[in-house]
Parts: structure tokens; C-alpha cells; sequence
């Protein structure tokens, strides 16, 4: 077990109004947090310093506070799992990046970053969970938009899983039977698709506790969960095979390498993720309450954010190309 | 868990195993990775359970000598115990256990040791759940004996049923770091007060009586 020394004690750090980069130019972020970026431009005691980390601020957070996420999550609920929780998360940051390099980076940057670093375990953990945490909830809203208001998105959708009650069906039956905590991730996968029909395509993924789905973190050792799948969905799951053959088509060498890369192609943009920690959804629902859980959290999902974040090219219908 | 692992098991020859015997069979299938999940969280959540109480009595000198040697003192063990539990990410379980070094190191260090080891989600301390070393050559004939020492040795046999080279692991202790276990009372910043607070509710007597008893002179006589 390694214990880290403070690069100085906490007394001196004090907080700050920092607001995590990642709701910068976001539209559901105010805009006045633009300015909290550069915090050299304000002016700093020698003695004080400043924590960088500080829990990112929620479009909804007021209304959150005071009445819960309608239908879905109480106010106590969500004290516990994005008031009390983040915070948590932000202190241990701060205590593990303070007078280190990388004390600015975002926490995208800093999950990518230590992802295969095992010394760096605590420090990967807390800033992958505040990323995390941060993406579930702000695809939830007060008045979330339901996806027919965004046809593009749902038609994308549609072509790739072949209906919504599909996707649906598919994300709720892997979080529930995941055991243990974690996510499930809807993530937009680039340049999957080698005959083009649209450069990319729609993949699930789950990553337990603060598991990470950028997929530049690093090789993911085991590509598929088998708590989530079953014989014959594993054995689609081709492990690598050494001969190449033919123009188009799986067995193609431009196919086969990329069926070397970890699930999800060269680049993965998730748009939506559901989080599945106990802290989310034992106050309100009990021990037994996770399937109603996840139930719930479907038809409170507010696709308008999820179609702000998701890429351009996904969203459409496929466009097929002649060779 | 038991609805599960009824769910899961109905009908199959397996119905009337115990959740333990299941969670060291099916530990090394991936396609029962849920079997495994359910039988290995009911035994350790009864585990943790069993060695709970209101009012435990003082630990014995018998034990507190043997956590000593092998701790150097008592509160050495708790504060390595409770920083592993604190410092996991995720829920998990950490176990007090005595274990026995792999079957082919010397005589002497083959006495029992406690040492403190963690397992996350659902995983499982017994050794015969998992491989952990590479030792003993598994490809030999099965039924005979040859030697004192090594793999063809009644001792050698008896660790080959282990996985190879795996070491007899006994738990006797363990802390279920679960977040339903503790959020309600503790709330989502006190993890580390439940532990503590765990640590003084131990009951020892039942820890004691989980101790596997060696023979001898601490481990295999020598001939």
C-alpha cells in the first residue's frame, strides 16, 4: 500500500471558484466560468494556494438541490451521489495533484494520462470517477427533451441497433447484470466501419467502478464482460486471428488490425453513460431497486444533451458507398 | 444474493451445494462468472457477518501472541487492515488470513503466517479459486506417492489439488467494504470511521476458532 506525503499541508490550500475545463463553451455551463481557466491572472497570497479542483457546476444544480431530479432521484439522493460524492472525489484530486505538473489538467487528461501507471492508481481512480460522474449527470435535466424531438440522432440509432426499445433493452439488461458497481457507456466509435458507410458507428461499452472509456487509456485486457454476455454472444467475440484474406470484409488485414485494437476503433466520443454505484440509487430505490433504477433513468435522459455532444457524422442516416 | 443463487441454480445438480464449494468451482468459468459473483458475495457477506457482535469479549492472549509474531503488534495489524479498506477504491472485502508459503520452498518456512490480503467486488481469498503460483508440475501421475519433499510427496499430491504451486489459504477475518454496508449509518465521507468502528465490534472468540490448527512443530515434522 503506498501512502503519498502532501506536496504541502491542506491548511494552506484554500477553494476556489475553479470550474472544471470541461464545462467550458458547454452549453450547460454558466458563462462566467470561461474566466476561472487561467487562474494566473488573479492575484495569489505567496502563503495561500489555491485548490485547483472544485466540483463542477450543474446547469440544474439549484433545482436539484431543493426538489431532486424529477422522477428519478430525490434531493437526498442527489446530495449523496453529486454534492457529497464529487466533492469527495475533487478533495482527494486536489490532495494528489497539488504542486504537481499536471495539478491544471483536466480529468479526462489525467485518466488518459495514468491509466496504465500503477503507482498512480489513487490518482487515476478519483480523477476518472469525477469525469465520470460529471458525464451522468449532465445528461439529466429538469425538462429533458425526448428523443423524437431529435430525429437525426434517433434515426442514427436506429440504424445501428435497429430500434430504440432495442438500445433501450440492450443498456439496461448489461447495467443490471453487471455485478458491482460501474458504467455503461453509449459512445460513438470512429472509423469502424472500413466499407464507410458512415465512418464510425454506435457501441456500448461498460467499464467497472472508475474504469475509463476513452479507449486511448490503454488496451483493455478483456473484451467483453461476461457478466453481461452469454455463449453465443461470446463466441462472436473473435479472439486474433493470423491470416488475412480478401478485399472487403472481416478478414481483411485493414479489418484484422483493427479487430487487434480494443473495442470501440481508433476513437471513441461517449455521449451517454448511466452510473450504477450503489451511493446513486440505494437511498431511493433499496437494495433491490436497481432494475427500477435503471428504468427510471432511461426515460429521464435528456436527449438534448446528448445530441449537443454527440459527432456531427453520427448523427444521420447511413450513406452507402459503391466500391 | 440467495434469490440469485436460487435463480441460478434450480434444477441443476448443483442446487444442494454450498455457496462456497460453488464459488470454487465455477471461479476459473467465465461463462458462470454470475454463479460465481452471487455464491461468492453470500459467503463472504456471511463471513464478515458471523464474526460480528453487540458486546464482543477481549481477544485472547493465545491469538493476540500469534497476530503479534507475525504483526509485531495489534495495532499494527489494525491500522494495516483499516488503511488497505480505506485506501481500496470500490467496494471489496479485506481478510485477515493464514496461509502457507507454496509447497516448493524450504521446510522451515512452510509454517502458517497470517498476513492481510484484499479482494474486490465478489472475488475470493480461497486458493482453490484461483491460480496464484506456478510451482508444482501438474502433468504427473496422479495416484502415487514418492519422496518427503516435492511433487510426487503425499504433500506435494495434496497441493497439486490446489491449483499448481497454490497456497493453503485459510481466512479468518474479513471486512465488507460494500457500499450498502455502510453508507446508510456513515454517510459517503465516513468510510473510514465504519472501519474503525468495525475493528472494536470483532468478535474474537469466533476469529480464534476459525484458526486452523497446525501440527507438530509448527508446520511438517522433519524426518
Amino acid at each position: 500500500m503506498i501512502t503519498r506525503r502532501l506536496a504541502r499541508p491542506l491548511s494552506q490550500s484554500s477553494s476556489s471558484a475553479w470550474v472544471c475545463p470541461a464545462c467550458i463553451g458547454s452549453p450547460f455551463a454558466p458563462r462566467q466560468a470561461a474566466a476561472s481557466i487561467l487562474p494566473q491572472t488573479r492575484r495569489q497570497q505567496p502563503q495561500q494556494r489555491r485548490s485547483i479542483h472544485h466540483v463542477p457546476p450543474l446547469t440544474y444544480d439549484a433545482t436539484f438541490q431543493q426538489d431532486g431530479i424529477p422522477n428519478f432521484i430525490s434531493k437526498y439522493g442527489y446530495k449523496i451521489a453529486w454534492t457529497e460524492y464529487q466533492a469527495l472525489m475533487v478533495q482527494k484530486l486536489n490532495e494528489l495533484t497539488a504542486g504537481e505538473p499536471y495539478e491544471h489538467s483536466l480529468t479526462k487528461d489525467l485518466a488518459i494520462q495514468f491509466a496504465r501507471d500503477p503507482m498512480s492508481a489513487s490518482l487515476f481512480n478519483h480523477a476518472s470517477m469525477a469525469h465520470n460522474n460529471h458525464y451522468f449527470f449532465s445528461t439529466l435535466s429538469t425538462h429533458p427533451s425526448k428523443l423524437d424531438n431529435h430525429p437525426s440522432l434517433k434515426q442514427s440509432l436506429i440504424s445501428t441497433f435497429g430500434s430504440i426499445e432495442t438500445l433501450q433493452m440492450t443498456m439496461l439488461d448489461t447495467a443490471s447484470a453487471m455485478f458491482g458497481p460501474g458504467f455503461v457507456w453509449l459512445i460513438w466509435a470512429r472509423d469502424l466501419d472500413i466499407v464507410g458507410t458512415r465512418r464510425g458507428g454506435w457501441r456500448i461499452l461498460t467499464t467497472y467502478l472508475a474504469g475509463t472509456p476513452y479507449v486511448e487509456a490503454g488496451y483493455r485486457q478483456q473484451g467483453i464482460d461476461t457478466n453481461t454476455n452469454n455463449a453465443s454472444s461470446q463466441s462472436a467475440y473473435r479472439g486474433p486471428i493470423s491470416n488475412n484474406v480478401g478485399y472487403m470484409g472481416q478478414y481483411t488485414k485493414a479489418n484484422m488490425d483493427k479487430a487487434k485494437l480494443p473495442p470501440g476503433g481508433t476513437n471513441a466520443q461517449p455521449v451517454l453513460c448511466v452510473n450504477t454505484w450503489e451511493h446513486v440509487w440505494l437511498r431511493d430505490y433499496g437494495i433491490s431497486g436497481k432494475r427500477a433504477f435503471l428504468s427510471d433513468w432511461w426515460d429521464t435522459v435528456d436527449w438534448g444533451a446528448v445530441e449537443q455532444i454527440a459527432p456531427k457524422e453520427s448523427k444521420g442516416p447511413a450513406q452507402f458507398i459503391r466500391y | 444474493m440467495v434469490q440469485k443463487l436460487n435463480d441460478l441454480t434450480a434444477g441443476t445438480p448443483e442446487e444442494n451445494s454450498t455457496a462456497h464449494a460453488l464459488s470454487l468451482t465455477y471461479s476459473r468459468q467465465p461463462n458462470m462468472s454470475s454463479l460465481f459473483n452471487h455464491a461468492s458475495m453470500a459467503h463472504n457477506n456471511h463471513f464478515f457477518f458471523e464474526a460480528l457482535s453487540p458486546s464482543p469479549p477481549p481477544i485472547s492472549n493465545s491469538l493476540t501472541t500469534q497476530l503479534n509474531q507475525d504483526f509485531g503488534s495489534l495495532e499494527t495489524l489494525k491500522q494495516t487492515m483499516l488503511s488497505t479498506a480505506n485506501a481500496m477504491f470500490g467496494p471489496g472485502f479485506v481478510w485477515l488470513v493464514k496461509a502457507k508459503p507454496s509447497s516448493n520452498a524450504t521446510v522451515q518456512s512452510q509454517e502458517q503466517r497470517f498476513r492481510v490480503l484484499c479482494t474486490y467486488l465478489a472475488g475470493s481469498p480461497y486458493a482453490g479459486a484461483h491460480w496464484r503460483q506456478q510451482g508444482t508440475d501438474m502433468n504427473t501421475v496422479a495416484n502415487q506417492t514418492a519422496g518427503a519433499f516435492g511433487a510426487f510427496s503425499v504433500g506435494g499430491q495434496r497441493d497439486a489439488a490446489l491449483a499448481p504451486g497454490g497456497t493453503g489459504v485459510s481466512p479468518v477475518l474479513c471486512v465488507n467494504t460494500w457500499e450498502h454496508v455502510w453508507l446508510r449509518d456513515w454517510g459517503i465521507f465516513r468510510k473510514r470511521n465504519f472501519v474503525e468502528r468495525w475493528w472494536e465490534c470483532v468478535d474474537w472468540g469466533v476469529v480464534e476458532a476459525r484458526v486452523p490448527k497446525t501440527q507438530g512443530l509448527r508446520g511438517r515434522p522433519f524426518i
